[in-house]
């Protein structure tokens, strides 16, 4: 009898709650619906089941619960039913997990409330990881999508509170295994890619690309690098390139590793490819970038490719390949600088004063003459042919100009047959021979122009102008300088190392002689890091004297030793310590632009910030550092567009709270950002400013305009700086500083770029850089340098000069014309399935211009294309699949 | 304590050191790592903080610590020179100080350098002068603005009071503002096609804010001129166009293309309101001035009647009574086309009348008489 009474007490209870539960059931009644209402007394009867005692009722519950939920969270449908109604119960259900015994049916409980945990646990308590981890270890994408990102999200904080505690982090790796394999099978590269990036172990992503995912997971990995502190963002590189070698596609590998500037990674590419005609648009990217490389048997076993492939990488037929654009578009005709100025369009002011002769505005004209018929070989000042006298005619227009200026004039011959190394060396060749040594000197450094970016085995360069290195005349000295160092950027020379070396190291030597020196060794030695150049550099700053600091050519020797660390980031820092040591009135100055240069095309916001920071100093005693401060900025922000923008709008901030000094240069930093790249803002800030009443920043802001609009014709531009023009005819400074940038905005003939990005803005070419870095320095001191006697730096331009076209060939290199698509470029990165990559496109046929911000696509599938980006040359492969319609 | 060290290369090694170490021990140490052909001891150059090390002193005293980082680079012969100097001067100066004995080397390589630079400079100043002097020349030496009045001035007084101030700035609007060519001017005499020119400052300026209407803008322009001048001479009168030659060539001009002179008068109703209304208030003066013969021209009449309609639509009145005058026109009709007539005439109107209506309906007489009776009321008036 005693069990009796207990039992007809339950019963009793048991009768109580039923009628709660039957009062509470008609009042919730009336809002679901009958499908709805059964759904919820059944998961309810689930939820009931699982406390029962028998495991077999339990086991049988919690299958169905299972089942509900995964039906239901695998759809795409609202809010799932079954989580709604069993999350009144979470709390239940947790309790009793803790009362329940070690066994199979326990991980399962485990597992629904993970689930459930997904929207019921409190924020940052990480239940839903949790409960994972004591779970069955089933498959973790039956819980569908969102289940699987929320547990990744948890598991990056979980893994930075265990690596703060040093704990064991196994359990966790095996989940990102499964997640990873799970994201990269659902077009979720993005994902898989942020948690390895989280839990640092992007390794592991080799294991899970395949040919259907490996393009998406690259160009997400690519962009992410831009944004990761190094040494990360190298890492981050090294696994792209990896995945691209992994699947062939060695022209992507080979842009990624340009990128990391890994000569080590080339050399794989080339040894890691057997097909001679993928290596030939190698060669082709990598003369783009305008890098010294040599191939060896290696990579190029049979010795008559490897000559073939070594001409491609020397850029041999550039002059070629860019003459026939120029007669596919038409525009062979020389042009006369009057022909750029359209003085006729003027009112009459103007073109009255325009009848005197002038020193000045024949040295802006050779300059333009230079800039428009650059690379064509004929122009109609300086290679008119003879008709009565040969020296006498062809001589008419050098000597209308004056001494420092026939300088200019003799090298203008070298920017007209720019990449033309034999007609350009027998033209030039009969101004050696003259009485005058600044025609001299102009021959020389129209030698060095000539050879731009063009390398010879017979080194016609070093041949004709090393001996004038040490001659006593010091227009020639640095005629002979300046030339090898734009014939020979980015060589990294030994001869060269020795020689100019000496020249630093020479105390008879003069001031001008070592800034053009220094500069020449950082042109060589771009981004090499070498060390004792640096010393030599070092040295000579330390040996100059107080008031030689003070000469406006001292700014070149800080920024050729900046130039050996352009790009370095971090390596510069041993030499940065140096410059504390140099005398007061440079060190400040040598300490920005090694800043600046190293860090040049990062887009690092922290260095940006740095400079800025310097920008809001006031100065009281006629320091000059702020200038390169704010060149700094444009030259770390130009790596990618957000930047650029905010950079753009920072340059506005320091233009009207900023001091006389910053705002000279933030023109030049506009013009730097925006090169060759016309933004209606910024054309319409430089407008402002060059009326402004400080002549020297309106001569800054007229340059940049030249500079953004180089090589476009861009028509707005154009009108510009003719209004400029009629406004300025007075003053012959500024007249000079607009004819310079009418010239530059119609750079051959809108054929070339001075633009430092390519392929699709993504590689930077360090001697294109260096080369509008130095230009800008010397503008920096305006009246001075390219006013003064020195306007011959304006060549330094040369190094950015490229054809800004698509060239196709066939498999024998001979152009080919097909039908190509050009238009916006679009970004595409980390979206899902195939989109579209232009958008606004029209249809030309090859050879075709390409604008900045352009991209360039096949219209045709009868040929295959051996580059992924259709920029400069291209090679096109034959379609074996393709039938003519 | 381990002390890093970095090379100019941008690479870094470790090295360990003891806070009491001198910088000499320091070096000595940093060969034995690298190596003797990378760092030689005696040529190496240590630098912490913006400052180069002394050799003889130690690690604590430069506050080198741990978290710090020394920077080694080679040295010259010369710097070798500058250091073995150092070292003998505090031998002889037991109480120099630290700071005045690392002042020191850097005394000797300015004392050489200045010289050459001296050398420089002296050779760079004549340089730049020659080559400010050859620009300077080459250069038009225009005057504007501020300068102007002081240019004039100085022209003044060179002439001794022979030039008064208009001659002098006339003869420097001839020579666009040279002064040198203005004096020459001055003493030789305004050139003809120079005083031609001197109203051309005036000119651009009207033209460029007007806008150019081809080639009837520049006679147009000439007329403000001549008008100011002419005005005070004789009032309320037209006779001053007759000699001028802007309207003369003007004159030939609307003779021999008649449809110019539509344009012209609205663009001198833009320079010119004045002179547009002058010619209103006087119009039978102007059309006989429009219509005397240059050379004996042809076509008068056709002229004539076409600058008429022109000028009418100028509200220039009373001109119906011109053509009835200077142009006597006899129209012959046919016998047929004479009976119509009277047919019209019986039918009770006005001669005169019948024979417009006749002719302006094509010598219909249907057409000719409803046109009659359908404006019967007009006639009465």
């Amino acid at each position: 009898m005693a069990p009796d009474p207990n039992r007809a007490g339950t019963s009793a209870s048991a009768n109580a709650a039923k009628d709660d539960a039957v009062t509470k059931k008609k009042v919730e009644n009336e809002d679901l619906s009958d499908e709805d209402l059964a759904l919820k007394q059944q998961l309810e009867l689930y939820v009931e089941r699982v406390q029962d005692p028998d495991q077999g009722l339990q086991k049988v519950a919690l299958e169905s619960m299972r089942q509900e939920i995964r039906t239901s969270t695998s759809s795409m449908t609202s809010v799932p039913k079954p989580l709604k109604f069993l999350r009144p119960h979470y709390g239940t259900l947790k309790t009793y997990y803790e009362t329940m015994v070690e066994s199979d049916l326990k991980k399962y409980l485990a597992d629904i409330l993970s689930v459930l945990a997904l929207t019921m646990s409190a924020e940052g308590e990480r239940e839903s990881l949790k409960y994972r981890l004591l779970g069955s270890e089933g498959d973790i994408g039956s819980w569908g999508h969102e289940y699987v990102r929320n547990l990744a999200g948890e598991i990056a904080q979980e893994y930075t509170k265990r690596q703060s505690e040093e704990a064991p982090i196994d359990d966790l790796m095996e989940l990102v295994q499964q997640i990873v394999a799970f994201h990269m099978k659902h077009n979720a590269e993005p994902e898989a890619v942020d948690l390895l990036m989280e839990v640092e172990d992007l390794d592991m992503l080799s294991g899970h690309v395949d040919k259907t995912n490996f393009k998406r997971t690259c160009l997400y990995l690519t962009s992410s690098a831009r944004y990761l502190p190094g040494p990360d963002d190298m890492l981050v590189l090294d696994i792209a390139y990896s995945i691209y070698k992994q699947f062939e596609e060695y022209p992507n590998a080979l842009q990624i590793a340009l990128f990391m500037d890994n000569s080590q990674h080339v050399r794989e590419v080339f040894t890691s490819c057997n097909d001679v005609l993928r290596k030939k648009q190698f060669c082709y990217m990598l003369a783009r970038h305008g890098i010294t490389f040599e191939l060896d048997e290696e990579m190029v076993p049979d010795d008559e490719d490897r000559e073939l492939l070594q001409e491609i990488i020397n850029n041999s037929k550039l002059s070629e390949g860019y003459l026939t654009l120029a007669r596919d578009i038409e525009v062979m005709e020389p042009k006369s600088p009057e022909d750029i100025y359209k003085a006729h369009l003027l009112d009459g002011r103007a073109s009255a004063g325009a009848s005197v002769d002038s020193a000045r505005q024949n040295l802006a004209a050779t300059f333009v003459n230079a800039f428009v018929n650059a690379g064509f070989g004929q122009d109609k000042l300086m290679t008119v042919p003879s008709d009565s006298s040969s020296s006498a005619s062809s001589g008419n227009w050098l000597f209308k100009n004056k001494e420092h200026g026939k300088t200019s004039a003799a090298a203008s011959l070298g920017m007209i047959l720019l990449w033309d190394v034999d007609s350009g060396l027998a033209q030039i060749d009969k101004y050696f021979h003259s009485n005058d040594n600044h025609v001299i000197a102009g021959a020389l450094l129209g030698v060095g122009i000539v050879n731009c970016s063009i390398k010879n085995d017979c080194d016609p360069a070093m041949a004709l102008l090393g001996d004038y290195i040490d001659k006593e005349d010091t227009s020639i000295r640095i005629g002979a300088i300046m030339g090898l160092g734009i014939a020979y950027a980015g060589s990294q020379n030994e001869q060269l190392r020795e020689k100019l070396t000496g020249v630093l190291n020479d105390s008879k030597a003069s001031l001008e002689v070592l800034a053009f020196a220094a500069i020449s060794l950082g042109l060589i030695y771009v981004g090499s890091c070498n060390e004792e150049i640096a010393q030599a550099i070092i040295y000579t700053l330390m040996d100059r004297s107080e008031s030689e600091l003070g000469e406006p050519l001292t700014r070149l020797l800080p920024l050729g030793l900046g130039l050996l660390y352009l790009g370095k980031q971090d390596s510069v820092e041993a030499t940065a310590e140096v410059s504390k040591t140099f005398n007061e009135k440079i060190r400040k100055y040598c300490d920005m632009t090694l800043l600046s240069c190293a860090y040049a095309g990062t887009g690092n916001v922290l260095k940006v910030q740095n400079l800025l920071g310097h920008c809001s100093q006031h100065l009281d005693k006629g320091e000059t550092h702020q200038g390169p401060a704010v060149l700094g900025i444009a030259m770390v922000a130009m790596a990618e567009e957000l930047g650029l923008e905010m950079a753009i709008r920072s340059l506005e901030h320091l233009l009207q709270y900023g001091e006389q000094n910053i705002r000279r240069a933030v023109p030049l930093a506009l013009g730097l950002l925006c090169i060759s790249n016309p933004k209606v803002n910024v054309m319409d800030t430089l407008s402002r400013l060059s009326h402004d009443t400080d002549s020297e920043v309106a001569m800054a802001a007229v340059i940049s305009l030249g500079l953004i609009g180089a090589g476009t014709n861009n028509a707005r531009i154009a009108g510009m700086l003719r209004n400029l023009s009629s406004y300025y005819y007075k003053d012959t400074s500024l007249l000079f500083c607009v004819r310079i940038a009418q010239g530059l905005v119609h750079l051959g003939k809108g054929l070339l770029t001075l633009n430092p990005y390519h392929s699709d803005r993504f590689l930077l070419s360090p001697t294109a850089l260096a080369g509008l870095i130095t230009m800008l320095h010397a503008c920096l001191d305006m009246k001075a340098i390219v006013l003064g006697k020195y306007h011959y730096v304006l060549y330094f331009l040369v190094l950015a000069m490229q054809p800004r076209m698509l060239l196709t060939v066939d498999e024998n290199l001979k152009p080919l014309s097909v039908p190509v698509r050009v238009g916006q470029a679009v970004d595409v990165v980390g979206q899902a399935g195939r989109p579209k990559t232009i958008t606004g496109f029209q249809t030309h046929s090859t050879p075709v211009l390409l604008a900045a911000g352009d991209r360039a696509e096949l219209a045709t599938e009868k040929y295959i294309p051996l580059s992924p980006i259709l920029e400069g040359f291209v090679i096109l492969k034959e379609n074996p699949d393709y039938r003519e319609e | 304590m381990k002390l890093t060290v970095k090379t100019l290369k941008g690479s870094h090694f470790e090295i360990r050191v003891q806070p009491s170490d001198t910088v000499m021990a320091v070096k000595k140490n940093i060969e034995d790592v690298q190596g003797k052909d990378n760092y030689p001891c005696g040529q190496q150059l240590l630098i912490h903080n913006g400052k180069v090390l002394k050799d003889e002193t130690t690690l604590v005293e430069n506050k080198v610590s741990e978290d710090g980082f020394l920077v080694v680079m080679l040295s010259k012969s010369k710097t070798s020179g500058s250091a073995a100097a150092s070292s003998v001067q505090p031998a002889s100066n037991p109480p120099t100080t630290v700071s005045t004995s690392n002042s020191t080397p850097p005394s000797d390589p300015p004392v050489q350098t200045q010289a050459a630079n001296n050398s420089t400079s002296s050779t760079d100043a004549p340089t730049t002068n020659v080559s400010a002097d050859t620009y300077g020349l080459a250069a038009s030496n225009l005057v504007a603005g501020s300068n102007l009045e002081q240019t004039i001035q100085q022209i003044m007084d060179m002439g001794g009071g022979n030039w008064d101030r208009d001659t002098v700035s006339r003869a420097l609007r001839a020579a666009y503002n040279n002064p040198e060519r203005a004096i020459d001017y001055l003493y030789s005499g305004i050139p003809e096609a120079a005083e031609v020119a001197v109203p051309v400052p005036q000119t651009a300026g009207i033209s460029s804010g007007a806008v150019p209407v081809g080639p009837n803008s520049s006679p147009l322009n000439m007329f403000p001129q001549e008008t100011i001048s002419s005005t005070g001479a004789g009032l309320g009168s037209l006779d001053f166009l007759r000699n001028n030659p802007q309207f003369q060539a003007l004159r030939s001009m609307v003779q021999s293309n008649p449809q110019i002179l539509q344009p012209v008068l609205q663009e001198l109703g833009k320079q010119n309101p004045g002179l547009l209304r002058l010619i209103q208030e006087h119009h039978g003066e102007f059309l006989q001035l429009i219509n005397e013969p240059v050379d004996g021209s042809e076509g008068m009449k056709g002229t004539f009647l076409l600058v008429s309609s022109i000028c009418y639509s100028y509200n220039i009145i009373d001109i119906f009574e011109q053509p009835e005058q200077d142009m006597p026109h006899a129209i012959n009709v046919t016998p047929a086309e004479q009976e119509a007539i009277g047919r019209l005439e019986a039918m009770g109107f006005d001669r005169a009348s019948v024979i417009e209506a006749f002719l302006a309906c094509d010598r219909d007489e249907q057409l000719a008489a409803n046109y009659l009776l359908e404006n019967a009321g007009d006639f009465e008036d």
